[in-house]
């Protein structure tokens, strides 16, 4: 088990490690003056002059050879700097420190709300396969991954905040401001939730086993909780790990509709700005949560489904 | 008499799904087609004295902050919108195949590197990638397609490389083999026909999450620029006023929907068509 983690970890640093300099060569290669560009965002088009420019330059470090550059800020990564903001002339890491509660508290949130209802839903449309409700099932999930999320976020704010005034437009201000944003980002989870839920429900119930147990004479409940859903439910942890990355790429655009004060809002902020250190920060942080968060999916997994264990963590 | 009796009884539940989204998207496709010749009015012409007019008989959908016909702007925005959605579809899925086709074929080195750069680019939310992209290549249509596409490509190529690597130890490739073919003759030939059915598959269930991806990416100022009439620029427009002309935001978005549905209805009905075992696969991507 422990050999299992640690493989699994040295994975994580290295798609990191790949991650950061793709993003570094990506963004550092732009054309266009760096410089020029750090003036504009921060003092705007008449702060542009000579001296300025080379002030900006000495100061963020761009006069040396770009590999130069990188290598000095690999090794400021490597220990735990990430650099200053152009725009807000502050540390990354500091800045990204304060916004990650806030993401994590609207994603939390959306990722609850829909663990709630998709599971539930997609038990019981497999139990009803091709009753009413598989079918409106199947008509939410082709609904919902029709309609783009800002649009749905845009929406929810023209019924229930300008025309029935019952919760906050935007921002973060108590606990009814973080409801609209949440609802928005598990909109586009549950349906691929309860998808999974249902066809992993679908896949236990025409297993050999089933039929013994009710061979068996066990009463259906007993059935339904002690064999059908104890088995349809590990694979649906795999599923809501690469839900995270949805809830990871739906907060850039929920969190900057609703300006919540989090890691996607100031991602958006840093890319408008073209804040260098800053997009670089985001764009590692995400990937860092997201290769986190799979890494522990699949150790809950190989607890819960000793066949992963047993064969070293290869899984088909 | 009959036979249109035995087209109906061959309808079953899956192919009216497919049926529909074939007919909701041939609405779409006639629409960009015919654009100019459905536009009551001309769609940029700005007129102060009409705006914010609700949706009535002579401006069915209303109309925007510059008093330009939002139904106009609509049609004219399906030329923009969905062309650069299949734009994306086609260049990632040509690139994803040819890439992932070689890189099975061949192997070694080169395939290793390869899919190491896939696992990255899976590693990552879309969306992120693909902002991060549009910061190096800047604002704009066209920019918009690229950076979709370099993260796209590699859902295409790992599937195609798959194929190509179980197809790599089939008899008839050892014969074709035996016979004299070039390694190209042999791609060509045999390879590309076996993938193209899945890559078409693929092809159809993506366009409509791409055309979700394309408006997300010009509802943030990435894409079009504001005189075009785009449907993400369109609402990312209407925010401002939502207020006072919530239409200016519902429409635009409708149109989003609607297409993306068709082609999410029409990707369903042929995947089970045509291949009703890929349906689990493709879920569990």
């Amino acid at each position: 088990m422990a050999k299992y983690i640690v493989k699994r970890l040295g994975v994580v640093l290295i798609v990191l490690w790949l991650v950061s300099t793709l993003t570094y060569f990506m963004v550092h290669v732009t054309p266009g003056d760096t410089a020029k560009a750090i003036i504009v965002s921060v003092y705007g088009e008449d702060a542009v002059s000579e001296e300025t420019l080379e002030r900006v330059r000495d100061k963020f470090d761009l006069k040396k050879p770009v590999y130069m550059q990188y290598l000095e800020w690999l090794k400021d990564v490597a220990t735990g700097h990430l650099g200053t903001s152009y725009k807000y002339d502050k540390p990354v890491l500091e800045m990204l420190a304060i916004r990650v509660p806030n993401t994590i508290m609207l994603g939390g949130a959306a990722f609850l709300l829909s663990v709630i209802i998709a599971l539930p839903i997609g038990i019981l449309s497999a139990l009803r396969h091709n009753g009413i409700l598989d079918h409106g099932v199947r008509g939410f999930v082709l609904l919902t991954s029709s309609f783009p999320s800002f649009w749905i976020a845009l929406i929810l704010i023209i019924i229930f905040s300008i025309r029935l005034k019952l919760l906050p437009v935007s921002g973060m201000t108590g606990a009814a401001s973080i409801v609209l944003p949440a609802v928005t980002l598990s909109v586009g989870m549950i349906a691929t939730t309860t998808r999974m839920m249902r066809s992993s429900m679908l896949d236990v119930l025409g297993q050999d086993y089933m039929t013994v147990a009710k061979l068996k004479g066990l009463k259906p409940g007993k059935i339904i909780w002690g064999h059908a859903i104890r088995n349809a439910i590990p694979p649906i942890v795999t599923v809501l790990g690469l839900q995270i990355g949805h809830i990871l790429g739906g907060a850039v655009i929920v969190e900057n509709i609703f300006s919540w004060p989090g890691i996607g809002a100031l991602f958006i902020d840093a890319v408008n700005a073209k804040d260098l250190p800053m997009i670089e920060g985001c764009v590692l942080l995400i990937t860092f949560g997201y290769a986190i968060v799979n890494v522990i999916v699949d150790i809950i997994y190989a607890c819960i489904d000793p066949r992963v264990r047993y064969t070293g963590g290869e899984r088909a | 008499m009959r036979q249109i009796r035995n087209f109906f009884n061959m309808l079953n539940r899956k192919n009216v799904i497919l049926i529909l989204g074939i007919l909701i998207t041939g609405c779409m496709l006639l629409i960009v087609i015919f654009a100019p010749h459905l536009e009551m009015y001309d769609p940029t012409k700005m007129s102060l004295e009409d705006k914010f007019i609700p949706p009535c008989r002579e401006h069915w959908f209303g109309t925007d902050h510059m008093g330009r016909d939002i139904l106009s702007r609509v049609i004219e925005g399906s030329r923009v919108s969905l062309t650069t959605a299949v734009a994306v579809v086609l260049v990632s899925a040509a690139l994803g195949t040819g890439i992932g086709l070689v890189s099975g074929f061949f192997g070694g080195f080169m395939d290793m590197i390869l899919m190491r750069l896939v696992d990255v680019l899976l590693a990552f939310p879309t969306i992120v990638f693909a902002l991060a992209i549009s910061t190096l290549l800047g604002t704009g249509q066209g920019n918009l397609i690229i950076a979709i596409c370099c993260v796209q490509w590699v859902r295409y190529a790992r599937i195609a490389r798959g194929e190509a690597i179980l197809l790599k130890n089939a008899e008839y490739i050892e014969a074709a083999k035996a016979i004299g073919c070039s390694n190209l003759q042999l791609l060509a030939k045999y390879f590309f026909p076996n993938v193209i059915s899945k890559i078409l598959i693929m092809v159809s269930l993506d366009i409509g999450s791409i055309i979700l991806y394309c408006a997300s990416l010009s509802f943030l100022g990435l894409g079009a620029q504001p005189p075009s009439p785009d449907w993400g620029v369109m609402i990312s427009d209407g925010k401002n006023y939502m207020q006072y002309a919530p239409w200016m935001t519902l429409f635009p978005g409708l149109a989003i929907a609607v297409s993306a549905l068709g082609f999410n209805m029409m990707g369903d009905g042929i995947r089970d068509l045509l291949d009703p075992r890929m349906r689990e696969a493709v879920q569990s991507e």
